[in-house]
C-alpha cells in the first residue's frame, strides 16, 4: 500500500488516494520515473543506516516537518515550491539553543547539537513523502474560503451526519441521503452554507466586529485559539459561563478591555474613561458545537448577536442565524470549518488595515467625546442637570 | 507533507489537472474550476442548490456571492478574488484632501478586549496557559531529565497565583498549569532557553524558599548533641554530653519523672541497647503527652542525638527500633460516632 | 306440706365436673355441702407476684428483689489481725542464701573505710531493740534476705566517726556535743535506714536511743489529749502518746537505764525511791497513763542530770550521751487533727509532746551530755507544707554560706502566708556550737551500688553476672543510685532459668 505504483486506471488511483487521505496513511509520490529509480536506489541503499539512526534517536514527527521547511533545503525545491502566501514559517525556534549548547559544551548539549546535525543532514536524503495527510497542517495553515472544495470537505468528513432516528427534520434539506442508517449531509449544501459564513465573517472582521470562535468541546481547542488568532477574534474552549453577555458586568467585570485606533494600536490615555463600561459584547459568534452551547446561542439572541454554527443532522438550524450544516463530532471537519473561518476573518482584517493605512475607517469609530460621556446615561459625568430629562 | 493538503490535490488529480510543480502557480484558476466542477456535481446529484436558495447574508456588499461568480463566469476570465473593491471607498472623482495620519492615529476607534481570551472570564490565566503550551510545543525536542534531577522550583502557592493573575483560578486549573510549568523546567537545565527561562521566573514566589540548604547537624563546640523527638502528643528535646550516665529530666531525676521502671527503660532504649548507659549524660526536656508518651519520645530523641555523636551506630539503633518515628496519633472523634470510629449500638425502634 | 326439694334431692345433685373446678390446692376447703346445684365459680387463683410490681400508669415501678440468702462463711478476720499483717516486718527469709563474710555492724567496722560500700549485718542480738524502738519499716525489703543488713555508705561512716567522736572514746574535742541534723532526700534515699543505723549505733555505744518512729501519729488524732491545766496558749499534753514513748525507751535501753540510779529529786513521783533505777523511773510511767508526762519530764532531767541533786550524790554515774530519732518531720509543722475548745484546729506546735522535741533543735547543748539530733523527713505520706519548704531552703542557703542579709536568701514569697513558729525553727543559730544542720541523702555511688547489686547476687536473688556495665545501667535507671529504686531493680530482674549449683555449702 505504501508503494503503489503510479501507473493505474484514473479511478482506482483516485479511490486509492482518498482511502489513503482517509486512513491518514503516507504515500510517497515520485514523479519522474528516472529520478525516481535514483532516488529509490539511494533509499534503499541508506534506508538502513538511516533507520538505525532514526531508532536511536527519538525524532518527534512534529520537529521533523518544521525542520523541513527551513531554508537550508536545496535550491530544486526552493523553485518547485512557490513563495508560501499563508504563513511564512519562523526561524527554527531550536537555533538559539544550539547556539548556546555549542557555547557551553556539555556532554548532554553536545550529544544533542550532534543528533540535530545528523537529522538535518539526513532529512535531506532519500524518498520524498508527499501528500499525506498531515492534521497539524489543518491548523497551523488553514484553507481560504476559495479553497473550499466538495472533495476537501468529503476527505474531512464533513458529509457524516447522525444516525437517521436523531434526526431534527428541520434539518432535511441539508440531508443528501441515507447510507447504512447514517444520514448523509449534502456537500453542496455545506460549502455553499460555508462560503456564505466565511463572508459574513470576513465582512464583520472588515467592519472591525468582535468575532468570537467558540468550541467548547475536548480537542477543539488548538483550532480555535488558531482561528482567533489569524481573524483577531476572540476564542473560548472551556466552558461558557451563563450570563457573560446577559450579566456581562458582573461576569467579565474584571476583565481588561482597551481603546484601539484604527491601526490596532492601543491608546493608554482613554485608559481612565473605560472605568465604568459595560462589558464588551462579541458582534458575530461562531459556534462548533451548537448543541452544547444552548445557554450561549440564547444570550446571543437576547443581545441580537448573529451567531455562525455546525448544524449536525440533530441539531436544531433555527438556533443560529447562519447555519453551516456538517458534521461536527468530527475534529477534522471542525478544525477544517473553524479554520476556513478563521481564514476569511484574516482577510477580513487585513482589508480594515488596509483602509486604515489610507486614512479610512469600514465602520463608524467611537470619538473621544462618546468615550467620556457616561456610556448608560448619556451624560457627561459632571452634569447632573441633563440627566433629569 | 511539505505542503499542506486538504484533499484538495487528491480531488484535482482526479481531475487530471494537478501537477505537484504548477499546482501553486495555477491555483486561482483551478479554484475556480474546481469550485465550479463541485457546483455542478451538486447540480448533477439533484440536490437543488441555487443562489436564490441560500439566505442572503445581511452585510451589505456590493460583491457578488461566491457561487453566483462561480456559476455565472466563465473560469478562465475570472478576476482575482481581491480585486473587488471595498464598498465603503467610493470611487475617486477629485483627489481627496490629505490625511493628517498623526491626529487619525491618536484619535480612538474602538473598545476592544485586551486579551482573545476576554469572554473565558478569566483572561489572564488562560492567556497564561496558551504561552506556556506553546512554548512546551516548541522546545518538546530539547532533552529532558528526571523530575528529581530538575532544579527544585517554588511555583506560586494558589492563594499566591491567584493575587498574580488577579482571578479565582479553581485548584484543578491550577495543577494543569504547573504540570506544564514542571515539564519546561525539566528541560536540561544548561540548555533551557531564555524565554522558557524568563517565563518560568514569573511563576516563582518571591525570595527562593529552598535557597537554605538545612545543614546536617553535628556535635556542638561544647561537645552537646542536641535533637528532638516526638511521640504520641509528647515532645522531647535532649543535649546528650559525654559522661557517666547522669540523665536529668525536665530538672528531675529519671525516677521522679518515670515511676514505672518499664518507662525508664524504654526512654533510655537506645543507649541500654548500644550499652552506652554510662558514656554519655543527657539533659532532656519533655513537654504535652503522658508518661507512655513522654518516656517513648525521649527514646527517639536519644536515639538521635547519640547518632551525631556516633553515626556508626546507626543500623544497631535501627535494629533496636529506635529511630524509627512512630508517626501515629490518636484518631479524632467524629460526629455520629462514640468514639473515632465507633457507631452507636443498632436499635430497632 | 312437704317442700318440693328433699334431701334426696338434694343428695342426687350431681357433682361438678372436676375439669371445671379449680385446683384443689387452691380451692379454699368447703367444709359444708353445696347448697346451689350450679357449678360454683370462684375468683381466679392469684397470681405470683413478680418481682416487679407493676403499678398504675405514670407510676414509676419498684425493683424488689429476694435478699440472697446469707451463707456462711469462714471466720472474718479478727479486728486488727489484717492491720497486724500489713505491718508486719519480716526480717529473714530462710530461702534466701546466707552470704559468706559478711561482718555485722559493730563499732570496729561503723568507722571503716574499707567496707564502704559492702553489705553489714545488724548484729543480731540487737534486732530485737529495734524492733522495739520500731526502726524497721514494712516495705522496705528486709524480707526478701536471710538476715537484715544495710550498706555503709559514705554517710554511715560519716555518722559512725560522729557517734565515736561524740561518745570521746578517744578524747577527741567533739566530746560530749550535740549534733542537730535534719535529713531530708528523694523518696526512696534510705533516709529511714539512716535513723535506723543511727538507732544501731547508738545501741553499740550504748547510748540511750529516744525515737519518735512516726510523727504522725502525735497529729493524726489517734490518742487521747488533754490540755495542760493553765498553759498560755493553751497546750495540751498526749498521755498515752508519751506512755507508748517510755515503753519503747524502756525496751530498747534497758540495759543501760537499769544500771543508773534516781539523782534527782522529783516531788510529783510518790512512789519512787531514791534507790530505784531510771527503769523502774520509766515504769512508773507506762503503768500509769495519768501521770506519764510528768515521768517522761522526770526521766529527761535524770538522762540530762551533770551532776547529782545535793544529797544523792552516791549513786551517781556519768549519763551517757542520747539518740533522738524522729521520722516523719513534716506531720509535726502542720495543724494537727486535734480541735481546741474553740473547735479551731490546734496546731502541732501547740502539743507539749512535740514541742518538747522541737525545742531541741532550738540552739544552744539543748542535750546536756551530748549526742545526736536526727530529724528525718518523709515522702510517703507526707502533708506538703510550704513554711517547712522554706526553713529548709534557708538552711540549705546558710550551710551553702549564703548570708541571711543577702538577696539570694531565700524568703517566703509575698502572701504566701507562712507559719512563723515553723519559720522560727530554722532561724540562724545565735551561738557557733551545735548549729542545725541539713543532710541530704543522694544516691549511692558506683562502688556502692556495685557493692549493694553483688549482696543481693550472693543472696541468690540474682543470676547475673555483675560487671560494671550492668550496675551502670541500673545506676542509671535508678536515677543516680537512688537505693530503693535500685533494690525494685534488684529485685525485679528475671533472667532465664538457669542451672544453678545447689547451695550445698548452706545446707551443710
Amino acid at each position: 500500500m505504501a508503494q503503489a505504483p503510479r501507473c493505474r486506471g484514473v479511478e482506482r488511483q483516485a479511490r486509492q488516494k482518498f482511502a489513503r487521505t482517509i486512513l491518514n496513511t503516507p504515500s510517497v509520490q515520485v514523479c519522474d520515473s528516472t529520478a525516481s529509480m535514483i532516488v529509490r536506489k539511494f533509499g534503499l541503499r541508506q534506508s538502513r543506516q538511516l533507520l538505525a539512526l532514526t531508532r536511536q534517536t527519538p525524532i518527534s514527527r512534529r520537529f521533523l516537518s518544521t525542520e523541513f521547511e527551513t531554508p537550508v533545503a536545496n535550491p530544486a525545491t526552493e523553485v518547485q515550491t512557490p513563495p508560501k502566501e499563508t504563513i511564512v514559517p519562523s526561524e527554527n525556534p531550536l537555533h538559539e539553543v544550539v547556539q548556546a549548547s555549542r557555547t557551553q559544551k556539555t556532554a548532554e548539549a553536545e550529544a544533542w547539537g550532534r543528533w540535530v546535525g545528523q537529522r538535518r543532514k539526513f532529512n535531506r536524503i532519500g524518498s520524498e513523502v508527499e501528500e499525506a495527510y498531515d492534521p497539524e497542517m489543518v491548523i497551523r495553515s488553514p484553507p481560504r474560503p476559495s479553497d473550499i472544495t466538495l472533495e476537501l470537505l468529503l476527505a474531512s468528513g464533513t458529509h457524516l451526519g447522525h444516525s437517521t432516528s436523531r434526526w431534527n427534520p428541520q434539518n432535511s434539506r441539508y440531508i443528501f441521503g441515507i447510507r447504512e442508517g447514517v444520514h448523509i449531509i449534502s456537500l453542496d449544501a455545506t460549502a455553499a452554507y460555508l462560503r456564505r459564513a466565511a463572508k459574513v465573517v470576513e465582512e464583520v472582521a472588515a467592519r472591525g466586529g468582535i468575532i468570537l470562535f467558540a468550541g467548547t468541546r475536548k480537542g477543539q481547542k488548538r483550532a480555535v485559539v488558531r482561528a482567533a488568532e489569524l481573524a483577531k477574534g476572540y476564542h473560548i474552549f472551556e466552558r461558557w459561563i451563563p450570563g457573560a453577555l446577559t450579566n456581562g458586568q458582573q461576569i467579565l467585570g474584571h476583565c481588561e478591555t482597551m481603546v484601539v485606533n484604527a491601526v490596532d494600536e492601543k491608546l493608554e490615555e482613554f485608559k481612565r474613561d473605560l472605568a465604568d463600561r459595560p462589558s464588551v459584547k462579541p458582534d458575530l459568534v461562531v459556534c462548533l458545537n451548537p448543541l452544547e452551547n444552548v445557554v450561549m446561542l440564547h444570550e446571543c439572541g437576547l443581545n441580537n448577536v448573529p451567531t455562525i454554527g455546525i448544524i449536525d443532522t440533530d441539531a436544531d438550524p433555527t438556533r443560529v442565524t447562519y447555519p453551516i450544516p456538517a458534521n461536527d463530532d468530527s475534529l477534522r471537519a471542525t478544525d477544517l470549518i473553524v479554520g476556513i473561518l478563521g481564514r476569511a476573518g484574516q482577510a477580513g482584517q487585513k482589508r480594515r488595515l488596509e483602509a486604515a493605512q489610507e486614512g479610512k475607517t469600514t465602520y463608524k469609530p467611537i470619538t473621544a467625546e462618546q468615550l467620556r460621556l457616561d456610556p448608560f446615561t448619556g451624560v457627561l459625568p459632571g452634569s447632573e442637570q441633563k440627566k433629569q430629562f | 507533507m511539505a505542503r499542506p493538503t486538504y484533499g484538495i490535490v487528491q480531488a484535482m488529480q482526479s481531475l487530471r489537472l494537478y501537477s505537484p510543480s504548477s499546482y501553486r502557480l495555477a491555483a486561482p484558476a483551478l479554484r475556480r474550476q474546481a469550485r465550479g466542477y463541485a457546483t455542478e456535481t451538486g447540480n448533477t446529484t439533484g440536490d437543488v442548490q441555487s443562489s436564490s436558495d441560500l439566505p442572503p447574508t445581511d452585510l451589505p456588499s456590493t460583491e457578488p456571492p461566491a457561487t453566483e461568480l462561480s456559476s455565472t463566469q466563465p473560469p478562465s476570465a475570472a478576476p482575482p478574488l481581491a480585486e473587488a473593491p471595498p464598498s465603503e471607498i467610493p470611487p475617486a472623482v477629485k483627489a481627496a484632501p490629505e490625511i493628517n495620519f498623526d491626529r487619525f492615529n491618536a484619535q480612538p476607534a474602538r473598545i476592544v478586549p485586551a486579551s482573545p481570551s476576554y469572554f473565558s472570564g478569566s483572561p489572564r490565566f488562560i492567556d497564561n496557559v496558551l504561552k506556556l503550551e506553546s512554548l512546551q510545543a516548541k522546545y518538546a525536542s530539547l532533552p529532558t531529565v528526571g523530575a528529581g534531577e530538575a532544579p527544585r522550583m517554588a511555583w506560586f502557592k494558589l492563594a499566591q497565583f491567584r493575587d498574580y493573575v488577579g482571578e479565582p483560578v479553581p485548584m484543578k486549573k491550577y495543577k494543569s498549569l504547573l504540570k506544564i510549568l514542571q515539564r519546561l523546567n525539566r528541560i536540561q537545565p544548561e540548555m533551557v532557553p531564555g524565554e522558557v527561562r524568563s517565563e518560568l521566573n514569573n511563576f516563582l514566589r518571591p525570595g527562593n524558599p529552598y535557597a537554605a540548604q538545612n545543614v546536617p547537624r553535628t556535635v556542638d563546640e561544647n561537645g552537646r548533641a542536641r535533637a528532638k523527638g516526638k511521640r504520641k502528643e509528647s515532645t522531647a528535646v535532649v543535649q546528650l554530653v559525654e559522661g557517666e550516665g547522669e540523665i536529668m529530666v525536665n530538672g528531675k531525676s529519671l525516677v521522679e519523672m518515670f515511676q514505672r521502671v518499664h518507662d525508664r527503660e524504654s526512654a533510655l532504649w537506645a543507649l541500654r541497647s548500644t550499652q552506652r548507659m554510662d558514656k554519655y549524660n543527657a539533659w532532656i526536656t519533655v513537654k504535652g503527652g503522658g508518661v507512655t508518651g513522654q518516656a517513648e519520645a525521649i527514646t527517639l530523641a536519644i536515639a538521635r542525638a547519640l547518632l551525631l555523636h556516633e553515626p556508626g551506630l546507626k543500623p544497631v539503633l535501627r535494629k533496636a527500633g529506635v529511630i524509627t518515628v512512630d508517626a501515629r496519633r490518636v484518631e479524632r472523634k467524629k460526629p455520629g460516632h462514640v468514639k473515632a470510629r465507633k457507631m452507636p449500638t443498632w436499635v430497632k425502634r | 306440706m312437704a317442700s318440693a326439694w328433699c334431701w334426696s334431692c338434694l343428695s342426687r345433685l350431681r357433682p361438678t365436673p372436676r375439669a371445671i373446678l379449680p385446683p384443689p390446692a387452691v380451692t379454699p376447703r368447703i367444709t359444708s355441702a353445696p347448697f346451689h346445684s350450679t357449678a360454683v365459680q370462684y375468683a381466679n387463683p392469684t397470681k405470683k407476684k413478680s418481682s416487679l410490681v407493676a403499678t398504675k400508669y405514670r407510676q414509676g415501678q419498684v425493683l424488689k428483689r429476694k435478699k440472697k440468702a446469707k451463707t456462711e462463711r469462714a471466720r472474718p478476720p479478727a479486728v486488727g489481725e489484717r492491720k497486724a499483717l500489713r505491718k508486719r516486718i519480716v526480717l529473714s527469709n530462710p530461702n534466701a542464701l546466707e552470704v559468706e563474710g559478711m561482718k555485722d555492724l559493730s563499732p570496729e567496722t561503723m568507722v571503716d573505710s574499707r567496707l564502704r560500700g559492702s553489705v553489714v549485718g545488724l548484729p543480731v542480738p540487737m534486732l530485737e531493740r529495734l524492733r522495739a524502738v520500731q526502726a524497721f519499716k514494712p516495705k522496705q525489703g528486709w524480707s526478701i534476705f536471710r538476715r537484715p543488713g544495710t550498706v555503709l555508705r559514705r554517710d554511715t561512716i560519716e555518722m559512725g566517726r560522729l557517734f565515736e567522736k561524740i561518745s570521746g572514746d578517744g578524747d577527741a574535742p567533739e566530746k560530749g556535743k550535740v549534733i542537730k541534723k535534719i535529713i531530708t532526700g528523694m523518696k526512696g534515699s534510705g533516709k529511714t535506714v539512716h535513723l535506723l543505723q543511727a538507732m544501731t549505733m547508738g545501741f553499740l555505744k550504748n547510748w540511750v536511743v529516744i525515737t519518735v518512729p512516726d510523727a504522725r501519729d502525735l497529729v493524726s488524732g489517734d490518742t487521747a489529749y488533754s490540755p495542760v491545766e493553765g498553759s498560755k496558749p493553751t497546750q495540751y499534753v498526749q498521755p498515752n502518746a508519751v506512755s507508748a514513748l517510755l515503753t519503747r525507751t524502756v525496751e530498747a535501753n534497758r540495759q543501760v537505764l537499769s544500771t543508773l540510779k534516781v539523782s534527782q529529786k522529783h516531788p510529783g513521783l510518790s512512789g519512787l525511791k531514791p534507790t530505784s533505777t531510771l527503769e523502774d523511773l520509766a515504769k512508773l510511767g507506762f503503768q500509769d497513763a495519768a501521770i506519764a508526762w510528768t515521768v517522761f519530764q522526770a526521766l529527761w532531767t535524770e538522762l540530762n542530770a551533770t551532776a547529782a541533786a545535793p544529797g544523792m550524790e552516791n549513786n551517781f554515774e556519768a549519763r551517757p550521751p542520747m539518740l533522738v530519732a524522729v521520722d516523719g518531720l513534716a506531720h509535726w509543722m502542720t495543724e494537727t487533727a486535734y480541735r481546741d475548745a474553740d473547735f479551731k484546729p490546734v496546731h502541732a506546735h501547740d502539743l507539749i509532746f512535740v514541742q518538747h522535741f522541737l525545742s531541741l533543735l532550738k540552739s544552744g547543748q539543748s542535750l546536756k551530755n551530748g549526742g545526736m539530733l536526727l530529724y528525718a523527713t518523709s515522702t510517703s505520706n507526707n502533708p506538703s507544707n510550704y513554711s517547712l519548704e522554706v526553713g529548709l531552703n534557708q538552711l540549705a542557703a546558710r550551710q551553702a554560706g549564703i548570708a541571711p542579709t543577702s538577696e539570694e536568701y531565700p524568703q517566703p514569697e509575698a502572701y504566701s502566708n507562712p507559719n512563723a513558729r515553723v519559720l522560727d525553727l530554722f532561724k540562724p543559730a545565735t551561738g557557733k556550737e551545735s548549729a542545725l544542720e541539713l543532710q541530704t541523702l543522694g544516691g549511692l555511688a558506683r562502688d556502692e551500688t556495685r557493692g549493694f547489686l553483688e549482696y543481693f547476687a550472693h543472696s541468690g536473688l540474682l543470676r547475673e553476672s555483675v560487671n560494671e556495665e550492668w550496675v551502670g545501667e541500673k545506676w542509671t535507671l535508678s536515677g543516680g543510685g537512688i537505693i530503693g529504686e535500685l533494690e525494685k531493680l534488684g529485685r525485679h530482674v528475671r533472667t532465664a532459668a538457669q542451672p544453678v549449683a545447689q547451695p550445698v555449702a548452706a545446707a551443710n
